[in-house]
């Protein structure tokens, strides 16, 4: 069941919710249990036979993680124990969501014609394996414990963070599952629930499908061969980094939206990316908790930077090549993988530089800080070429477009609406493409308008400041952050005021009214 | 303001402009779903009708009071005009049920379900040869039966058969309701409501296609240009794939299965139908032939007029033929301006003006139907042989009389096939 769909919004969230507030009046277990069951409904709704795999992985991993609590010590058994929850749980995701691509590359390599036949990828996998592999970890540690099944299958299964996130920390949320104040029905929490998924849900269904349909086309293009100019390559290029954007952030909004109506409060998972200005910024706000569980359990697993200067940016590109191939079975995802390695290299030993040749007053010039975020928003976009292109061949083609090597051109349509400047720019090397150039001018309009929503808005958490949305809180560091202090972060607060009913009002109208094309979640992929 | 008063306020103004934006979407009726009356400068022209034409053509013409039918793609759609003074003095109510870019399993099928809920007198059928190409991988099994599912049947009331289709009635309520809560349907009413001109595109309620927007264009952009444009565009088409028009062991296809169907139905109803080769500009049929389908495209004139021939018992069923080289398919268009051509809008579709001619041609009793010098004629299984030679001079001729035009295609073949 899709968060923008008719039957989600009109069916399943108020009846889940009407449900929760009766229940749990009578028993907070029961509604805890009412709840792991409409959300073992809501994940079964497009397969009933992923229930099968997930609830038998959840049993898997908190009987071991039970055995595990109830040593109190760290020994060799609990080791092992360790060991083998997280090799059944990469087991699971090896075989549900590598297995085709590495015996196919293998194939590929040894010439051989054999094909194999798909394995059906169980939705979430990788989202509801990660988290429980970091419970297991965390179990190891010592760091948390639990020792009721319904609570554990809730921090698994709850159903607005199960498809794609935020991954949670066991405890972050148990300490919440347990606290009757929790379970009281609450106007405020209702209220703010359901401000936060509206604002995700025009995000989702007005913003992101909206601009989507002009990103297709170019990747489509390139995906059969055909050069595209530097304009129209930039153009699907662009559109996509903010199709992505908006996408994944309204989708984290509903999320966390969605659980504060039960008065959850998930942590936060996308905190304006695109304002960073350099790489290692940008994967502070972008997939937030994704970023946080490869720096803890990979990156830190590793070595991290404790092993020297080297090892640490091989850790680093490690870190990087999993989490790209975590994102999908394929070379494209390994190359972005890859690409944000290396950039994240090159930022470290940027600032090894700055530190070390005393550089650092740089950072307060607007000149160069403009220069920084541009550099960073180009190695995005290209990231996101890799990322979204169906293969190599595509994405170098598409990439060749935006370097301008395919000529500039505009479209027939608008250099005749031009006059005497379609003369101008002809030549300086300008070319007249054919057709009327209506795609053409809706692209670059999308971007116009959504980029400076990006870059200059304050996000749907510093909107909601006031009302605490989020488990956690994040602030923006000016030294890394774009425009930081811009008029509208200081002015769009919520409130509860008419002017907010308003706004509102026509956020919610236009994002139901959009639930008409129905379009699944980027990251419902991964 | 307390939470419960702002989400007790929230929720009342959300569902009024709801309110609002569905009785907009009704009042303006951007696809012609409703039927709300056209009003001037309001909403009369419908520029975003063309879009969904698929999900609303149908309906209207179930809606109407029609009894008489044009089949076929765009190209009739745009050519043959339901208020031309023919049908109107022999009190035809014609509808125009062409649909851009259908197959001819969705023209016919649409077809069928207009003619087994009205009662249709009379049907013109726009035939045309793109619709009868297949690739041999779909030439498999030619005479499938019934065609294979596609998403417009459930926008069908009958099955192939006859019976009810029991997915109509959800599918009618989707496409009709669903489209009063929509997005794109409120930024279409506001489209509509901003481009109330002639030059944009347009659906009238008899389902002619006035081609405002092809107007604009020519205006714009020149013809030039839009020969430019649509012709890379047929080349790839062509030259896509091996296209055939039917099976080497059978000599079928399922699109001649979906004709003969029609064709059947019609004789058994005895409904007077005129069956007719749309024309095309002479740069189409160039293509055409330099995509090496010219035998093809022979082969399927020689394959209808055999099919016609036999279900037309006392001439009820007839074929005409209007695609051969004539005055009004060879305008030049190398050195014209931004004014449109007389005939045509662009290599494959012509205007209305070419298609109130053909109307004049299949419906005039006192002109000779077999005449070669006419802009179109009657095909027969007696004439069809001297035609079909006769097309070939007369390609040959076009060549001779206008070398710098045909270099112009040749070109954008030899464009094609550059590194």
């Amino acid at each position: 069941m899709l968060f923008n769909s008719y039957e989600f919004i009109f069916a399943f969230l108020p009846l889940t919710l009407v449900g929760f507030i009766f229940i749990s009046k009578v028993n907070s277990e029961k509604a805890i249990a009412w709840l792991v069951a409409a959300s073992l409904f809501f994940y079964g709704w497009w397969n009933p036979y992923y229930l099968v795999l997930i609830i038998a992985s959840m049993i898997i991993n908190y009987s071991i993680g039970y055995l595990i609590n109830k040593r109190t010590t760290q020994t060799h058994q609990t080791k092992f124990l360790l060991f083998l929850g997280i090799l059944f749980n990469l087991s699971l995701l090896g075989y549900y969501k590598y297995a085709n691509f590495f015996l196919e590359t293998a194939a590929y390599i040894m010439s051989s014609q054999y094909h194999f036949q798909q394995i059906l990828l169980p939705l979430a996998i990788s989202f509801f394996t990660f988290q429980q592999i970091a419970f297991l970890v965390d179990s190891y540690k010592g760091i948390t414990k639990e020792y009721k099944f319904m609570h554990y299958a809730l921090f698994v299964t709850f159903f607005p963070q199960l498809i794609a996130g935020p991954i949670v920390h066991h405890k972050e949320m148990l300490p919440q599952f347990i606290d009757r104040k929790n379970f009281k029905f609450e106007v405020n929490n209702i209220t703010i629930g359901l401000i936060i998924f509206a604002i995700g849900l025009f995000k989702k269904a007005v913003l992101a499908d909206g601009i989507a349909v002009h990103a297709t086309p170019a990747f489509s293009a390139v995906e059969i061969g055909q050069q595209l100019d530097f304009f129209q390559s930039w153009g699907g290029a662009l559109s996509y980094s903010l199709q992505l954007y908006f996408d994944f952030s309204g989708y984290t909004d509903m999320a966390i939206g969605g659980a504060r109506l039960f008065g959850i409060k998930l942590p936060l998972n996308f905190h304006s990316p695109y304002k960073a200005l350099n790489i290692i910024e940008f994967w502070r706000r972008w997939h937030m908790t994704l970023s946080r569980f490869l720096r803890d359990y990979i990156y830190i697993a590793l070595g991290g930077n404790r092993k020297g200067k080297l090892r640490r940016y091989a850790n680093l590109f490690t870190t990087m090549l999993l989490g790209g191939l975590w994102h999908g079975a394929g070379w494209t995802f390994v190359i972005w993988g890859a690409l944000h390695g290396i950039y994240l290299i090159i930022n470290h030993f940027w600032h090894f530089i700055l530190k070390t040749f005393k550089l650092t007053f740089l950072e307060k010039s607007k000149i160069w800080r403009g220069f920084c975020w541009l550099l960073t928003f180009t190695a995005v976009v290209v990231g996101w070429v890799f990322f979204r292109a169906s293969d190599f061949n595509s994405a170098l083609l598409l990439l060749k477009g935006m370097s301008g090597y395919h000529g500039f051109s505009l479209p027939n349509g608008i250099a005749v609406q031009l006059g005497a400047l379609a003369q101008l720019l002809s030549s300086v090397g300008m070319n007249v493409s054919l057709g009327g150039g209506k795609d053409f001018a809706m692209t670059y309009i999308w971007i116009i308008f959504l980029l400076p929503v990006a870059l200059l808005w304050p996000n749907t958490q510093q909107i909601m400041d006031k009302f605490e949305p989020s488990y956690n809180k994040i602030t923006d560091n000016p030294a890394t952050t774009l425009l930081g202090d811009s008029l509208f972060m200081h002015n769009i607060k919520f409130t509860f005021s008419y002017g907010w009913i308003f706004s509102m009002s026509v956020l919610l109208t236009l994002g139901i009214l959009a639930l008409s094309q129905v379009s699944e979640f980027l990251y419902f992929q991964f | 303001m307390t939470a419960h008063k702002f989400l007790k306020f929230w929720i009342i103004l959300s569902l009024l402009i709801l309110g609002i934006v569905i009785t907009l979407n009704y009042i303006i009726d951007p696809y012609l779903l409703y039927g709300t009356k056209r009003i001037e400068g309001f909403n009369n022209v419908k520029p975003a009708a063309g879009n969904v034409s698929y999900q609303s053509k149908i309906y209207l013409a179930h809606r109407l009071d029609i009894n008489a039918l044009v089949i076929g793609n765009s190209r009739p759609e745009m050519g043959i005009n339901p208020d031309h003074a023919y049908f109107k003095n022999n009190h035809y109510k014609l509808y125009n049920l062409g649909q851009r870019g259908s197959s001819t399993a969705t023209q016919y099928g649409y077809a069928l379900d207009i003619l087994r809920d009205k009662n249709i007198k009379m049907v013109m059928i726009g035939v045309d040869f793109i619709d009868f190409i297949t690739s041999e991988e779909n030439l498999s099994h030619p005479d499938q039966w019934p065609p294979q599912k596609s998403t417009q049947d459930n926008r069908r009331k009958y099955k192939w058969d006859g019976t009810y289709n029991d997915n109509y009635s959800c599918q009618y309520y989707k496409d009709i309701y669903l489209p009063l809560i929509s997005l794109s349907t409120l930024q279409d009413s506001l489209i509509t409501i901003f481009q109330q001109n002639s030059d944009a595109s347009d659906l009238l309620n008899n389902g002619f296609n006035p081609a405002g927007d092809m107007q604009k264009a020519t205006r714009t952009e020149g013809v030039k240009i839009l020969f430019n444009q649509k012709t890379p565009q047929l080349i790839r088409s062509f030259t896509s794939r091996k296209w055939k028009i039917y099976s080497s062991h059978s000599l079928w296809s399922p699109s001649f299965n979906n004709l003969q169907f029609l064709l059947n139905y019609l004789q058994k109803n005895r409904i007077e139908t005129k069956i007719f080769i749309n024309p095309y500009h002479i740069q189409y049929l160039e293509i055409i032939e330099h995509s090496g389908l010219g035998p093809e495209f022979t082969d399927w004139k020689r394959q209808l007029t055999k099919m016609v021939a036999a279900v037309s018992k006392k001439g009820d069923f007839t074929l005409w033929n209007f695609s051969d080289p004539h005055i009004y398919n060879t305008e030049p268009i190398l050195n014209t301006k931004k004014i449109p051509l007389k005939w045509f809008w662009e290599p494959a579709h012509y205007r209305k003006e070419l298609g109130d001619l053909m109307i004049n041609r299949m419906f005039s009793p006192s002109l000779p139907r077999d005449n070669k010098n006419q802009f179109g004629y009657q095909l027969t299984p007696e004439n069809i042989d001297r035609h079909l030679a006769d097309y070939q001079k007369r390609l040959k001729d076009y060549q001779n009389e206008y070398p710098e035009e045909y270099d112009f295609i040749k070109a954008k073949f030899l464009a094609r096939i550059k590194p």
